[in-house]
């Protein structure tokens, strides 16, 4: 999988987990100012983002702080894919 | 003449853990006078059992010392309570006195039916709340409150001048649980204003070096205070609230309907932030030596508190149950290394 089917396929995800983001996502943007991420719903996402992937994340890859965007997921799921 | 609208400075706090902790650490983190006062304290750990308020749950009760009265200690806080009666006498109403508070440069802070808050619709229940409230605007008609109902986390949010209104007037004086600790069968607000232009407390090493001592040995810190409240004798200290949070999470996840509450294990990590940021401002003031090497291996203590909170969040979501025994190895690990780190800096801090 390339890294356009790898945002392609991680936007889907994050349009299923969170309804509420329309339109294009921004992939650079802020996670929490801009898509207002949190702890609780980035661990949402991962778990999700583990299923559909086939990856794993360990329990020291869930910080927040560790993801300014879903570009930076998306960079991870990559490194997993790899 | 009043203003238009008013929002006094708060910023994202470094800790969160509970309302008290939000409010203060929102209103001073960024103090440097007050940073004096916020690391000589917060080191002591403790916890206890007791029943949700409103569900009548079973909870473990986890807080940094001091606790909720982290407010009212606080030399760079003047904090007042006011009765409904004060307030309907000086302003006639709630709306009125809020604006006239922040115009005076006061936050207000009290509890709130956050149901009515939170739900258009009419509901037949209440969630009593603390609000932290820091501003207002006339024309859009609402005030700039902190709080955690709003969403997973602590956040900012804009209320409608009436949901405050009718939030505030459905609480009686004996679902005001914070009030009546104060006032027993009144009901009220509190206002808090900043006042750290001038610095009162110096970093005081006397009592971070006593308190890391019974930290670290589990001890009462609490009998220091008898004089205010005796009445805690099925309280945890220190080191030992690990195997207590330990034991916690285990029976919660484990009972029939399994629970998820992360606060206690929040607390321990907020415990553990707070902790790392202490060693950095006394490691750059001079009151210890800079060391790199226990900073990095304070920073696994952190990361490992994390880990764990992460964890109890992704087993809600997975139910993968059988996931909770990493809980041990992260939290003892913590415990272990937190250890060691603690009784070299108490040795230095006694050594000076």
């Amino acid at each position: 999988m390339d890294k356009d089917q790898i945002t392609k396929k991680l936007q889907e995800v994050i349009f299923e987990e969170m309804p509420e983001i329309e339109g294009d996502i921004d992939m650079h943007a802020s996670m929490t100012k801009e898509y207002g991420v949190n702890s609780v719903s980035l661990i949402r996402l991962i778990v999700a983002i583990e299923e559909k992937f086939d990856v794993s994340f360990s329990d020291f890859e869930l910080a927040l702080s560790d993801y300014d965007s879903f570009g930076d997921l998306a960079a991870t799921v990559e490194e997993k894919l790899a | 003449m009043a203003e238009d609208k008013k929002k006094l400075p708060v910023s994202y706090p470094m800790i969160t853990s509970w309302q008290w902790h939000a409010t203060l650490f929102s209103i001073l983190s960024d103090d440097e006078n007050a940073k004096k006062w916020i690391f000589s304290n917060y080191i002591q750990l403790r916890c206890y059992d007791i029943q949700e308020i409103f569900t009548g749950d079973d909870m473990l009760l986890a807080d940094m010392m001091p606790g909720s009265s982290s407010l009212k200690l606080c030399p760079y806080l003047v904090f007042s309570l006011l009765t409904k009666e004060q307030i309907e006498s000086y302003c006639g109403n709630i709306i009125d006195f809020i604006i006239k508070t922040i115009d005076l440069g006061g936050y207000v802070y009290g509890v709130f039916d956050e149901a009515k808050i939170l739900c258009d619709a009419e509901v037949d229940y209440k969630f009593p709340h603390e609000l932290f409230i820091y501003g207002y605007d006339r024309d859009k008609e609402v005030f700039y409150t902190g709080d955690f109902t709003f969403k997973d986390h602590y956040s900012h949010k804009t209320i409608p001048f009436s949901d405050i209104e009718r939030g505030y007037e459905v609480i009686s004086a004996q679902e005001d649980h914070m009030f009546k600790d104060d006032y027993k069968g009144k009901r009220g607000l509190y206002v808090i204003i900043k006042n750290s232009e001038t610095p009162v407390y110096e970093m005081d090493i006397e009592l971070v070096k006593t308190t890391l001592r019974e930290y670290l040995n589990s001890e009462d810190t609490k009998d220091h205070f008898r004089m205010l409240r005796n009445r805690f004798d099925d309280t945890v200290f220190g080191i030992k609230v690990y195997d207590k949070v330990l034991a916690q999470i285990d029976k919660q996840i484990h009972a029939e309907e399994p629970d998820f509450d992360i606060r206690a294990l929040h607390v321990m990590y907020d415990h553990k932030v707070l902790m790392l940021e202490r060693l950095k401002y006394m490691m750059n003031n001079g009151f210890l030596k800079f060391n790199q090497e226990t900073l990095d291996a304070y920073q696994i203590v952190v990361d490992n508190m994390l880990a764990a909170r992460n964890l109890l969040i992704r087993i809600s979501i997975t139910n993968d149950i059988e996931a909770g025994v990493r809980f041990k190895t992260y939290l003892e690990t913590a415990k272990e290394k937190e250890v060691s780190i603690l009784f070299h800096v108490l040795a230095e801090l006694e050594a000076r």
